[in-house]
């Protein structure tokens, strides 16, 4: 078994496959989709849909070296203020363009680093949304922090904004490892702030690992883990180290030869998902871990779970509309990205544009191919029988034969699944069924 | 050169007395569909396209030859397919003629002559079942195992295959549109089956399972 594992990552570990937290990937947007599809998108939604909001802020303090998302350093607060006043004057502009109003029943704060914008700028921003949208009784209220910057005041806080969810990035916690990645940031200061958020009132906390990173080995990572587990978290996401240079300056100052290969973050991955497992955690989809009351376990369990940018969600409303530079909406027409450069977002929203740079609309053999990828991605399971008869999927039998001989899928009639042995790898049984319009593969990360 | 391997060093000094050396420039035709069969080919470097004028007019690209192949062999009294060259290629020629005559005079030609009329009956025979495949990640797999097996059977590298003609080409013989041959390569790539270094030659990865998606084995 260990050794036709390791045939198996020595084979497919290196590959380069999408993670599909949308279908298609956001590498196949275009600029097809503009502005002016954003607006009558935004006019089709149903009035009083119940919708997620996503609020993104790309600015930290001090950007770490591995970082792959969106965000800036800044040192000044007048730009912090400009890009929260123009965040609230895009609300205002999206608001003008549906038929009100809408209910968010989710709210996601992410970046970056969005506490950046201090308790009243958090605020403000919410004050708008208010003005313009219904909230739910029980909206749930995300954020992303860094537990560097959570303060017993921050989190009181936050508490009386509402916020009842945390996600906090850990990464790490080996010093030699926190040192390459350039993200010092002792144990004691993430146990502090799970301490003062959940003094606070906030208890419902998701920590972010990650494998894949210079100098870590299974054995750090396992000591990660065992600290981690101390802390008793709701929810663990453990993502795979993306390493892109080319598009990344700062992650060049990570000493590549400090990286681990296919195999040893296949590894790796493992001894994380061990560590949480044989610790009452249940595994959900390929990164995450939950205790199973979460209310995403229980999603797992029930085969309702649902994958978004964030990850994974129990979140059954497909309709995402978000704000900010970068951010990408999903609507029922299609998804649409805003522009990433802040500049270019600030100006658009100054003349009272929508900022939309690219995006996809979906067609009806999108939306059957982005449900098997996506049933694939959460149960491992998914049922071809959507894309028709077997005749109209012949090329996508043939690409799965070798899966299938390695023993990483089943196929009982229309009916497939991926075996134990093929979870890891389930990226790529996804990809059978991708369309690939794009062709440049660069962007895309391994596939373990 | 292949025919020349049966026979005695008189009879290849005959005939090479015989034969004489074409080069070809990109996309220049050296033989037309329906022409009189006077010279019989076989090509030494290079690429040549084979195709067919369909009743509407269109071309109908039935083939490559690469070196090795022959052309002219099996036809009849006239070129059954037009062929030119994709890149710059040479060839070595005969006239129908001379090569009856020579026949005639060594019998082992002759018996090495009908076993490469086999090999070209064998090869358009392949053709047939890639382009009787449904799924078009089944004909590019068959199409790429196909040349890289030939290269293989005239000692060359199996891998790097070299493609140097255009995916329209590729396309036009495979009966697919271009999107899908392009589409097909990345989902290939994707699974780790190949590797595209560079726009003209395709790495093959892992034979045994290009066949396996090809469905050419039964795994
Ligand atoms: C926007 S950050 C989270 C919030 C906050 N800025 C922090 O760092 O604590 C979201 C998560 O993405 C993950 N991440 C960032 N860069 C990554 C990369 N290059 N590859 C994989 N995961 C990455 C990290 O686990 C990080 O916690
Ligand atoms: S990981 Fe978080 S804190 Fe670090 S640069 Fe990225 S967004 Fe900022």
């Amino acid at each position: 078994m260990a050794l036709m594992t390791d045939h198996l990552v020595r084979r497919y570990g290196g590959l380069q496959v999408p993670r599909y937290t949308s279908y298609p990937s956001a590498a196949e947007f275009s600029a097809s989709v503009g502005q002016k599809d954003h607006e009558t998108w935004l006019r089709h939604l149903e009035p009083g849909s119940r919708i997620s909001v996503y609020l993104h802020v790309p600015y930290c303090r001090q950007l770490c070296l591995y970082c792959g998302c969106h965000t800036k350093v800044v040192r000044r607060d007048e730009v912090i203020d400009r890009y929260r006043e123009t965040l609230e004057a895009e609300i205002r502009l999206v608001a003008r363009r549906v038929k009100e109003p809408l209910r968010i029943a989710r709210l996601h704060w992410g970046g970056g680093t969005p506490s950046i914008l201090g308790l009243d700028g958090l605020r403000s921003v919410l004050d708008s949304l208010a003005r313009s949208f219904d909230f739910d009784a029980g909206l749930e209220h995300a954020i992303e922090l860094d537990p560097r910057f959570v303060s017993r005041p921050l989190a009181q806080g936050l508490a009386a904004l509402g916020v009842n969810r945390v996600s906090l990035g850990v990464q790490d916690l080996d010093d030699i490892v926190q040192l390459a990645i350039g993200r010092v940031q002792p144990f004691d200061d993430v146990r502090s702030a799970v301490e003062f958020l959940r003094e606070a009132g906030i208890e419902r906390l998701n920590l972010d690992l990650m494998y894949g990173l210079p100098h870590q080995t299974c054995e750090s990572i396992q000591e990660t883990c065992t600290k981690v587990l101390s802390l008793h978290p709701d929810r663990v996401a453990c993502y795979g180290y993306a390493h892109m240079p080319q598009r990344k300056a700062n992650q060049r100052l990570i000493n590549s030869a400090a990286l681990p290969g296919p195999e040893e973050r296949f590894l790796q991955a493992r001894a994380v998902a061990e560590c949480f497992t044989q610790n009452g955690y249940v595994a959900i989809g390929l990164d995450h871990f939950a205790r199973p009351t979460d209310p995403l376990a229980m999603a797992s369990l029930s085969g309702t779970l649902h994958r978004n940018f964030q990850g994974y969600t129990d979140d059954d409303r497909p309709i995402l509309v978000a704000f900010g530079a970068s951010a990408i909406s999903q609507l029922p027409d299609g998804y649409v990205q805003n522009v990433a450069d802040i500049g270019t977002y600030l100006r658009a929203i100054d003349e009272e544009r929508l900022p939309a740079a690219r995006g996809y609309r979906l067609t009806p053999d999108d939306r059957a191919r982005g449900t098997i990828i996506e049933s694939l991605m959460c149960n491992f399971t998914a049922d071809l029988s959507i894309l028709g008869e077997p005749s109209h999927y012949v090329d996508e039998l043939a690409l799965l034969r070798p899966l299938i001989a390695d023993g990483l899928v089943r196929l009982d009639r229309h009916s497939m699944m991926m075996t134990e042995a093929g979870r890891p790898f389930v990226r790529l049984a996804a990809a059978v069924f991708d369309q690939f319009r794009a062709d440049d593969f660069s962007r895309f990360s391994a596939a373990v | 050169m292949a025919v020349c391997s049966a026979l005695q060093d008189d009879e290849v000094a005959e005939l090479e007395r015989a034969m004489s050396f074409v080069r070809l420039e990109s996309n220049t035709s050296l033989v037309e569909e329906g022409e009189p069969r006077r010279r019989v080919y076989t090509l030494t470097s290079g690429l040549l396209r084979l195709s067919l004028a369909l009743p509407d007019g269109r071309r109908q690209i039935t083939g490559f030859l690469m070196p090795g192949d022959y052309l002219g062999l099996a036809d009849d009294e006239i070129y059954a397919q037009t062929a030119e060259a994709v890149v710059p290629s040479g060839l070595c020629s005969f006239s129908v003629r001379d090569m009856d005559r020579l026949m005639e005079r060594y019998p082992r030609l002759r018996d090495r002559l009908h076993l490469m009329t086999r090999a070209a009956l064998r090869q358009a025979r392949e053709t047939q079942m890639i382009l009787g495949r449904l799924a078009p990640s089944e004909k590019v797999a068959s199409f790429l195992l196909h040349m890289s097996n030939r290269a293989a059977a005239y000692g060359r590298p199996e891998s790097p295959v070299p493609l140097p003609m255009t995916r329209t080409d590729i396309a036009d013989y495979l009966g697919l549109t271009i999107e899908t041959v392009s589409r097909t390569f990345t989902k290939l790539k994707t699974q780790g089956l190949i590797r595209l270094p560079d726009p003209h030659s395709v790495e093959i990865v892992d034979k045994s399972r290009l066949a396996v998606v090809a469905g050419l084995t039964v795994h």
